[in-house]
């Protein structure tokens, strides 16, 4: 695996070598910050998550040997979920008039278990799978660094080739992820639960990709345009919070291993074009799911032995076990498309994405196999400002209702041991009002699903200058959690974050 | 023709020509290479006879003296004057050409008599068709007629592309925030050097496209807006953003007019070319026709090295960089009343210049009917090619002021910055810079 590692990081960096050598570099730059023919631009957060007494019961599962997993001992609160410096560094360079060069490495200093030393079994940047070294990703527990996008991209006219570890997004929505597929997200420091405004900017997983987008001028539809893109095999799955740790998802009962295959390859396609005033994309999909789909091996086979397990092996006094789960990612296949368009008598723009899984993967009740059916998720939004205080901006309203509806026999199929229903619905609401001359934001995010559980996150981002930021957020979390494993089951990750952000 | 008749004269001998001041028709001397002397009285040329001797050219402008100026100023450059602002009276520039390329004068003059507006006040030919280039009006009557001279295409080009500073200072004189960005702008319309011609028919019913690229500070770097403006006066704009934290596209909503357009800038989305809303969303109507006090074309901002104290509009981080103002002989004073949802102004007054057929300065009033933003669009010679034989005459500074805060936004623009260098009319394409997907393809991050 490290060998693997080594190959891509020298092939890469070999690569933009020999291009910047061959064209005597580029022209003069221009960003917040120029280094000789670079573009420098990123910035240095520091964050802290206080944790507001809640204990994360997926780490205080019934366990027989007094050992937790989580918070030491069970008893007392922590006094952080999470605490990390991280340095973004973009640096970007021309090396003619057509072609550029981006990379964006970033730096982690996670101090979590270092000042709160109740998380004794807390792994920041967890990523164990096979082929993590194409994340180009190293270091320890508590500090680490990755290449995350850094490609070759060359752009003349309506055309575009991008070469490299990259991000592609696609679709209406924000947030929602209907179309949003390209692309895993790292949820391993705090799950997808940062600031809302940010979508997931820092979490979205740069994956190995060649992409070529062309323009194809006709005269029904001018700007049609087609975006193609293919991996060489590797990829990467959603990275889960360590177990043990505060945000973690998985129950200590159970000992999760991702089961990654590499060469399979991620494809698809974007077209995308505009007719009268409304704008739309058509879009394929096929790629490994990114979310592992746990499959349970019963004990006594799939007993792993360990000392936070929660099973005995034996009589009184011998040792304990977990049980094993594989994090399987079968294949799928997506079809979809998204349109926009100003409904002009109302003031704002209507959205509307929509997918069709073809094999969506679920599991049995017992999470021994894989049950794969079809599943379809449509989402429609709608957003405009408002003004409501005088002489300060426009209030921003954004309104997205997501349905997913479930096809075929659906009694034996399970998601994270709950039967999956016919249908899902999740209501989202995002207000963002700026104040002094837009230095300031004030956010709201509120999603309510209708098994009555709810996600609020009110946040203020205050702009000081050129460099520095300041954001704080509070996340709520609750409802009555008629599904498990909606917002509601994450009550204890309630409390506020604060960041201080220079930028350069 | 004698040149030395005062207005009495002129009123008096009963050949002015109605409403204007004219002593003769202006087209004919601005066809013939000629200034404009012969047109006006010279004592609307004339400064310092204008003001019975009280102004004259050189004379520094500043708290202490603006009263002098008064009756013939803006009341919000009266204003920025007591608020700091110190400007140079320099002599009226008679080039009839001062600020706008020789191409667009020719058009102007060979389409003279071409233009009409429609009962909703839309420009069209006579024979119902797209406009064709240059300014519609050159002999306009009415306050609607005199803006479709300037918005019609603001800048003048076919294409342009240039870079440009913002700096945000606050009303204790510092810097809050100073954002780089490329602005582009591509004319559908009447265009006048670069095939296609007059119009491009894939987006015809279109006016322009503009593009809004930022490159710092580190949080905005990557950020690029382009809008559609369409062709209909009375049709919203639609705009599409490429925000990089999204990685996508993403089309917002045009009604947001009145939100500052950036962190701490004290102009709106609306104000931008000074009257950025379609034509006909707005109300408008001619309440004067006078002489002025305007910016002169030696202002010519960063395009020349000056020092803090030169009077050319320097390039430098003061809340009000200096400036030189002259005596434009017939100015129409255009009061627009906005028809759009949100609108903070009770009142926008234009200035545009009857000569150059061109505003360079606007003023806003609050609900309560109080004076809130001066605006000044700075245009002079930028001495790049215009690639139709003469040099770019464009913006060279932008002074927006919020006068009620006394906080201010500067723009400043480029003959170079970084990768970016000013041109016009080269043929860049609406495909390659201004489409949804081109904000993908050219995305810094």
């Amino acid at each position: 695996m490290r060998r693997r590692r080594n190959h891509a990081f020298w092939a890469f960096g070999i690569a933009i070598a020999v291009v910047l050598m061959g064209s005597g570099w580029g022209k003069a730059v221009w960003a917040q910050t120029d280094i000789g023919p670079f573009e420098i631009t990123g910035f240095g957060a520091y964050l802290i998550n206080p944790n507001d007494g809640h204990l994360n019961p997926n780490d205080l599962a019934p366990n027989q040997a007094g050992n937790f997993m989580g918070p030491l001992n069970g008893t007392g609160n922590p006094t952080f979920n999470l605490m990390y410096n991280l340095l973004d560094l973009r640096v970007r360079t021309t090396v003619t008039e057509h072609l550029s060069v981006f990379t964006e490495a970033r730096f982690w200093g996670d101090y979590t278990n270092q000042v709160d030393q109740r998380w004794p079994a807390y792994q920041a940047l967890p990523a164990d799978f096979r082929g993590d070294g194409f994340m180009l990703r190293g270091g320890g527990n508590n500090f680490r660094f990755e290449l995350w996008n850094g490609y070759l991209n060359y752009q003349s006219g309506d055309l575009l080739v991008r070469v490299g570890k990259q991000t592609i997004a696609w679709g209406e929505d924000i947030g929602l992820r209907v179309l949003d597929q390209v692309n895993p997200l790292d949820l391993s420091e705090e799950f997808f639960f940062g600031w809302a405004g940010e979508e997931f900017d820092n979490i979205r997983i740069p994956e190995w990709m060649i992409r070529v987008d062309k323009g194809l001028p006709n005269p029904l539809i001018p700007d049609l345009a087609i975006s193609l893109f293919a991996s060489p095999g590797t990829w990467t799955p959603t990275i889960l919070p360590a177990q043990g740790s505060p945000y973690n998802v998985v129950p200590v009962v159970l000992d999760l291993r991702e089961d990654v295959t590499q060469g399979e390859p991620i494809g698809g396609f974007q077209l995308s074009g505009t007719v009268q005033r409304t704008e739309f994309t058509l879009n394929f999909l096929t790629r490994p799911t990114e979310t592992a789909v746990g499959i349970v091996t019963p004990p006594p086979s799939g007993c792993v032995k360990d000392s936070y397990g929660a099973f005995p092996l034996g009589p009184p006094g011998a040792p304990f076990c977990r049980i094993l789960a594989e994090g399987e990612h079968p294949r799928f296949y997506m079809v979809g498309g998204s349109l926009n368009t100003p409904i002009d008598w109302a003031g704002g723009i209507f959205r509307l994405e929509t997918v069709a899984f073809a094999n969506q993967s679920f599991t049995n009740a017992t999470s021994t196999r894989i049950v794969q059916r079809p599943e379809f998720e449509t989402m429609a939004g709608f957003d405009r400002p408002f003004y409501i205080l005088p002489n300060e901006a426009a209030l921003s309203f954004v309104f997205q209702y997501l349905e997913i509806d479930n096809a075929g026999d659906l009694s034996n199929v399970y998601a994270n041991a709950v039967q999956q229903p016919t249908s899902d619905h999740l209501v989202v609401l995002f207000l963002d009002q700026p104040l002094f001359s837009s230095s300031v934001d004030v956010d709201l995010l509120a999603l309510v699903d209708t098994s009555e559980a709810f996600w609020f996150q009110p946040s203020i981002n205050w702009q000081i200058g050129n460099h520095w930021r300041l954001n704080v957020l509070y996340n709520s979390f609750g409802g009555a959690e008629n599904v498990a494993g909606r917002f509601g089951a994450f009550w204890f990750l309630d409390g506020p974050a604060f960041r201080i952000i220079y930028g350069f | 023709m004698k040149t030395d008749w005062t207005r009495r004269q002129v009123i008096k001998a009963g050949v002015a020509l109605a409403g204007s001041g004219l002593l003769q028709p202006l087209l004919p001397l601005v066809a013939a290479g000629k200034d404009i002397s012969a047109a006006f009285p010279e004592e609307v040329l004339s400064i310092e006879k204008y003001t019975k001797g009280k102004v004259k050219p050189g004379m520094i402008i500043n708290k202490d003296n603006v009263e002098l100026i008064r009756d013939i100023s803006p009341e919000g450059l009266v204003e920025i004057i007591r608020h700091g602002q110190e400007i140079k009276i320099g002599e009226t520039t008679l080039n009839p050409r001062a600020v706008n390329p020789d191409f667009w004068v020719e058009a102007t003059l060979r389409n003279q008599g071409k233009g009409a507006l429609d009962a909703k006040g839309q420009l069209w030919t006579k024979d119902g068709k797209l406009w064709i280039g240059g300014s519609p009006f050159p002999e306009a009557k009415t306050g609607l007629e005199a803006l479709w001279n300037y918005v019609v295409n603001h800048r003048r080009y076919d294409d342009l592309m240039v870079a440009s500073k913002v700096v945000n200072i606050g009303s204790n004189g510092s810097v809050l925030q100073t954002q780089y960005a490329i602005y582009g702008e591509i004319q559908t319309v009447g265009r006048l050097v670069v095939t296609p011609k007059p119009d491009n028919p894939s987006y015809k019913n279109e006016l322009h496209r503009t593009l809004l690229s930022l490159n710092s500070p580190f949080d905005l770097y990557g950020l690029a807006v382009s809008t559609v403006v369409y062709y209909n006066a009375s049709e919203m704009p639609d705009t599409f953003v490429y925000v990089p934290a999204l990685r996508r596209v993403r089309r917002v909503s045009s009604t947001d007019r009145f939100s500052p357009a950036a962190p701490f800038a004290t102009y709106f989305t609306s104000d931008l070319d000074l009257q950025n809303d379609p034509l006909l969303t707005w109300d408008w109507k001619l309440v004067g026709r006078k002489p002025m006090l305007g910016p002169s074309p030696v202002n010519r901002g960063a395009y020349i090295t000056a020092s803090k104290d030169d009077f050319t509009f320097p390039d430098y981080p003061v809340k009000y960089p200096r400036s030189t103002w002259e005596l434009r002989p017939d100015m129409f004073l255009v009061d627009g009343a906005p028809r759009i949802y949100g609108a903070s102004y009770s009142k926008k007054r234009m200035y545009v210049d009857a000569v150059y057929y061109r505003a360079q300065m606007s003023e806003c009033w609050d609900k309560a009917n109080k004076l809130w933003k001066f605006f000044t669009f700075i245009t002079g010679d930028t001495g790049v090619t215009d690639h139709a034989g003469g040099t770019a005459k464009d913006l060279t500074g932008i002074l927006f002021a919020d006068v009620q805060r006394d906080a201010v936004s500067n723009v400043f623009f480029y003959r170079h910055l970084g990768q970016m260098t000013f041109r016009v009319n080269v043929g860049a394409t609406i495909d390659d810079w201004m489409t949804p997907d081109a904000l993908l393809r050219h995305a810094r991050r």
